[in-house]
């Protein structure tokens, strides 16, 4: 662990470089925030394509006025369960970069939206080096009055997506059953 | 020291030195490092560059020729006070051979300080006169009217030359000028058509603007072996005249006069420079070339006739010099008429502008004949400059008080010698007047700014786009169609009985398929230019395979989508490579059979049921059906089992696609390893085209591939498996079917079977292939699509068939290329998205799953 911090910066140039407006959202009981500049829309549910040969948490793609967009499932992306569509879940439209540095949207399935959150340098904690989303997923940890928000590089989080997408198909001679 | 008094201090050591006097080189070195301390003061960035450049040479000087040196310090001087009077950076083209590199070899990158966007436009109009180049090359040796064909070359060449200029690129600029002058040698001459010299030159030409477009600071390699190889054509040329070309000059007694051409004899002591003053000078008639261009398409800016009348008048200066009393003569004369076009304000005609770029030919052919004797003829030298005076003669008095001769003897241009222009201005206010009734400028000594004129018409009417705003367009207007199908097929609507509303919806609906059209007809482009390709890859492969090919073009102004046309010009090149090099057989050979030696390849496109079809036809010795069975039975690549004389020449000729597949004896540089067929049939697929042969042996080979004519749009059978919907790409599909349960079969080894009109296909679900959950299992349950992909065939269960309809394709944003089996997505009339089902990467999924 010693190793571990030793290469994380200082905490208050984490929170200065990470601190802005975030938007929070719920997934399960935990809540998560993604930069304010990174989120296009939030739209609700709509019927959503499934794509073959994808991971289960790539749910499909969905018609963005005109535009295909993938949408990824983000409890089952940090492996959290399914959970049946409310009125309340949300589909958070992202603006990310892919990894051949091209920008595109895609969308991500969340709980529900909270609200957008103004996060300061001094509430900041850099990320803990375990966790589920991995890969340096996590920007780091917005302690806020009564909630821990986990602040996400939402990069990663797709990135990492793409690369297992592009595995498995790679390999996909059976038939992936979601 | 401010900077007149520097100008002044140069002006005068250089009139000093130039007359003879002791030159006083440290004065001279000392002034320019003065200038360019000022220079630099006034931020004048290129006037310091420059002076800084001469001092260098100044004090490195080591004995050698000054004559060099002077003429630039005077064009330093000219325009050092051309900044005072219009600001720096207004002359600019002054200092082109003054700027530090002109000492040394030229650069070839692009003056550093040209924008972006002029050297993509460069780039594009100069490939485009290329390949007009490179079409009026091969029609030379078909065309009958050689003249007008080598104008036509002379005026794309014209144009690239004046356009490489204005980017100073110095090694495109100086091969286009010689391939100027080749043209003239060889129709002077009547020699043979130097056709390969030419096409390499295009090549190189092309090469390097290519590199500069893809790095604007990219150094273009010498063109010494080109210009070289032209020097020896021209060289061949000259043996047919008395005496060679610029040796002459080195022995002035030895020129003879012919009565009626002029001759231009350099005194021995300017031996040395004349180079220099060749180069130079015609550097100053392409910058002037360029900016009577520009100053026509630039709406007029007075700038550039100023800057063709700063070129005619340096010329003059140094061809007074240099005792070139002709071309003093015709610079005098053009820069006077420049000069009223500038003091007037006045607008000349096209007219004008022509015969001031005539006057630049002429001086050209001037300058080509300094020592050789073969001048233009004294009559039309004087008829032209005859006409230059008509267009400022008409106040009599005012044209006949100005003595042409009078400029003659003067010096270089430097700002000392100011006294004629002021003379000019006066006689300039003649020019007004007269412009208008200008006769036509001469037929044979303007051809280049005939054509520009009426390229330039044409410019007018199209603009350029980036494809990228075009894709935008495309994109949005797709949307629209989908928007407005979705608002068509509402539910709420049907309820609504109001006939004004239904009305006007199917305006809307008539606007946006009217729209949509149009928005497709954007990306058409026509074949032509991927044709004229061909056909110089045509002349190229026949000349290496020793045959010989005429090529006939059909239907090149058939349109199709531009990324089709990017696409299908590489399948074109292996086809047309294989048809030259194998089809077409050796000219002796041809005679034994019986045939014209030449052999016939035609090039066709036509439009055949919502595609294109492009036929490459040959007559040569056809396809040999025991030739191919043989070496497929050497690689065995037919299926086990198979006797060769069953099958059908189709199938036969299809084996040709197979990869590594090739009859041909011995592998040449041309074709011959049997990579070829194989990447022509996958890149038309890739287009979702299909590729068929037909040959009979002795008669020839056609190559028929059958293109879709966009490929954003795709004809679909919309399918449904459970709660989803997918596009099946008709072109795929061969038959569908409701299978009888007698039918259908279990074979141990490869699964499920249906018998089929006396075949017996696999089965494969779509269901099972993209994991869903719902949908039909039974096979008789749902419908059989009959699917045929690289010769594979296939049957797919679906639960039902919804219908056919065009879909626009759209990706799916997801690094989709990666999902197997899918190609894209297309959005329905009710905003949903179907999966558009990539049928050969479906198919090789379900056998490597069957197989497993």
């Amino acid at each position: 662990m010693s190793t571990a911090l030793a290469q994380n910066p200082p905490a208050e140039k984490v929170g200065s470089a990470l601190a802005g407006k975030y938007l929070s959202f719920r997934l399960s009981k935990e809540e998560y925030a993604i930069h304010i500049l990174k989120v296009r829309e939030i739209i609700g549910v709509v019927l959503i394509t499934p794509l073959p040969h994808t991971p289960p948490y790539v749910r499909g793609v969905i018609n963005l006025r005109g535009k295909i967009i993938p949408v990824i499932d983000l409890r089952l992306r940090f492996g959290m369960e399914r959970a049946e569509s409310t009125p309340e879940t949300c589909i958070v439209v992202v603006d990310v970069e892919r990894s051949d540095g091209q920008r595109t949207q895609m969308g991500c399935i969340v709980d529900s939206v909270s609200e957008v959150l103004n996060v300061e340098t001094s509430q900041i904690e850099p990320a803990p080096r375990c966790g589920q989303a991995g890969n340096g997923a996590i920007l780091g940890l917005g302690k806020l009055k009564e909630r821990v928000l986990i602040l996400l590089d939402i990069d990663k989080v797709m990135a990492a997506v793409q690369v297992v997408e592009q595995e498995r198909s790679g390999l996909a001679a059976t038939p992936h059953v979601s | 020291m401010v900077l007149a008094q520097i100008l002044e201090s140069l002006g005068s050591s250089v009139d000093r030195a130039r007359s003879g006097g002791s030159a006083d080189f440290a004065a001279v070195a000392a002034a320019l490092e003065a200038l360019r301390n000022e220079a630099q003061k006034l931020s004048y960035a290129s006037l310091a560059q420059a002076a800084d450049a001469a001092s260098a040479f100044v004090r490195t000087w080591n004995g050698g020729d000054a004559r060099k040196l002077f003429h630039h310090v005077a064009q330093i001087c000219e325009y050092a006070a051309n900044c005072e009077r219009s600001g720096p950076e207004a002359a600019r083209t002054l200092l082109a051979p003054v700027l530090p590199g002109s000492y040394g070899s030229a650069t070839g990158a692009v003056a550093a300080d040209t924008d972006d966007e002029m050297v993509r436009l460069f780039v594009l109009s100069c490939l485009s006169a290329l390949a007009d180049l490179e079409a009026q090359v091969l029609e030379f040796d078909h065309g009958t009217d050689h003249e007008e064909t080598v104008a036509a070359m002379r005026r794309t060449i014209h144009t690239m030359k004046g356009e490489s200029g204005v980017l100073s690129l110095a090694g495109i600029q100086k091969l286009c000028h010689e391939m100027e002058s080749t043209l003239d040698v060889c129709m002077d001459k009547s020699l043979k058509f130097p056709a390969d010299l030419m096409l390499e030159l295009v090549d190189w030409i092309r090469d390097h603007v290519e590199r500069l477009a893809a790095d604007h600071a990219t150094k273009e390699p010498s063109p010494a072996v080109l210009l070289a190889k032209i020097e020896a054509y021209t060289r061949s040329a000259a043996v047919h005249e008395p005496g060679e070309r610029l040796e002459v000059a080195a022995t002035p007694a030895g020129v003879k006069v012919v009565a009626p051409r002029i001759q231009l004899v350099v005194n021995e002591e300017y031996l040395d420079t004349l180079n220099d003053f060749l180069n130079e000078a015609k550097q100053h008639l392409a910058d002037a070339e360029s900016a009577m261009l520009e100053y026509e398409s630039s709406g007029r800016d007075i700038e550039h006739i100023n800057r063709a009348f700063r070129a005619f008048h340096t010329i003059k200066g140094v061809s007074g010099f240099m005792n070139l009393a002709p071309i003093v003569k015709v610079a005098h004369a053009a820069e006077t008429v420049l000069d009223g076009v500038r003091s007037e304000r006045h607008v000349p005609s096209a007219a004008d502008v022509d015969l001031i770029l005539a006057s630049g030919d002429l001086i050209k052919t001037l300058l080509e004949s300094i020592g050789n004797g073969s001048g233009p003829y004294v009559a039309d030298v004087e008829a032209h400059v005859q006409k230059l005076a008509a267009v400022t003669a008409s106040k009599a008095e005012l044209a006949a008080a100005k003595p042409t001769p009078v400029a003659v003897p003067t010096v270089p241009a430097s700002p000392v010698e100011k006294a004629p222009a002021v003379a000019e201005q006066k006689d300039a206010s003649a020019a007004e007047t007269t412009v208008a009734v200008v006769p036509p400028a001469r037929k044979d000594a303007a051809p280049a700014p005939v054509a520009r004129n009426t390229k330039q018409q044409g410019a007018d009417n199209t603009i350029k786009v980036s494809t990228q705003r075009l894709d935008a367009l495309v994109d949005m207007v797709g949307e629209l169609v989908i928007a407005q199908s979705m608002v068509l097929q509402d539910t709420q609507l049907a309820t609504v009985a109001s006939q004004a509303l239904s009305r006007n919806i199917a305006q809307v609906g008539k606007i946006t398929r009217d729209l949509q059209e149009a928005a497709m007809s954007l990306r058409m482009v026509t074949l032509k230019s991927t044709f004229q390709k061909m056909a110089r890859l045509v002349r190229d492969v026949a000349v290496k395979a020793g045959k010989k090919v005429d090529l006939h073009l059909e239907g090149e102004d058939t349109e199709l989508d531009r990324t089709v046309v990017d696409e299908i010009h590489d399948p074109l090149v292996h086809m047309i490579r294989n048809s030259v090099d194998h089809g077409i057989e050796a000219p002796d050979k041809r005679r034994a059979a019986g045939k014209p030696e030449v052999g016939v390849l035609t090039l066709r496109a036509y439009h055949q049921g919502g595609s294109i079809l492009i036929e490459i036809a040959d007559d040569g010795g056809g396809i040999r059906r025991d030739k191919v069975v043989a070496k497929a039975v050497e690689r065995s690549l037919l299926p086990p089992g198979t006797e060769p004389k069953d099958l059908k020449d189709t199938e036969i000729f299809n084996l040709i696609f197979l990869p590594g597949f090739s009859t041909a004896e011995k592998v040449t540089d041309i074709s011959g390893r049997g990579v070829g067929m194989d990447v022509v049939r996958r890149n038309i697929e890739a287009l979702r085209g299909k590729i068929e042969i037909e040959s009979g042996e002795g008669r020839g080979t056609t190559f028929k591939m059958r293109l879709p004519l966009t490929l954003a749009i795709i004809d679909g059978m919309v399918v449904r498996v459970g709660a989803e919907r997918y596009v099946i790409p008709t072109l795929a599909i061969e038959q569908s079917f409701r299978p009888d349960r007698r039918d259908l079969h279990y074979l141990q080894d490869t699964g499920e079977v249906v018998h089929v009109r006396g075949s017996v296909l696999p089965v494969y679900r779509l269901k099972t292939a993209f994991g869903l959950t719902s949908g039909v299992d039974d096979v008789v349950e749902g419908i059989l699509i009959v699917l045929e992909v690289d010769g594979t065939r296939a049957c797919l269960l679906v639960d039902e068939i919804l219908g056919q309809q065009q879909v626009v394709i759209k990706s799916l944003n997801a690094e989709d290329r990666s999902i197997r089996g899918v190609s894209g997505g297309a959005i329905m009339g009710d905003g949903r998205i179907a999966l558009i089902v990539d049928v050969a990467g479906l198919v090789e999924t379900a056998v490597l799953a069957a197989n497993t």
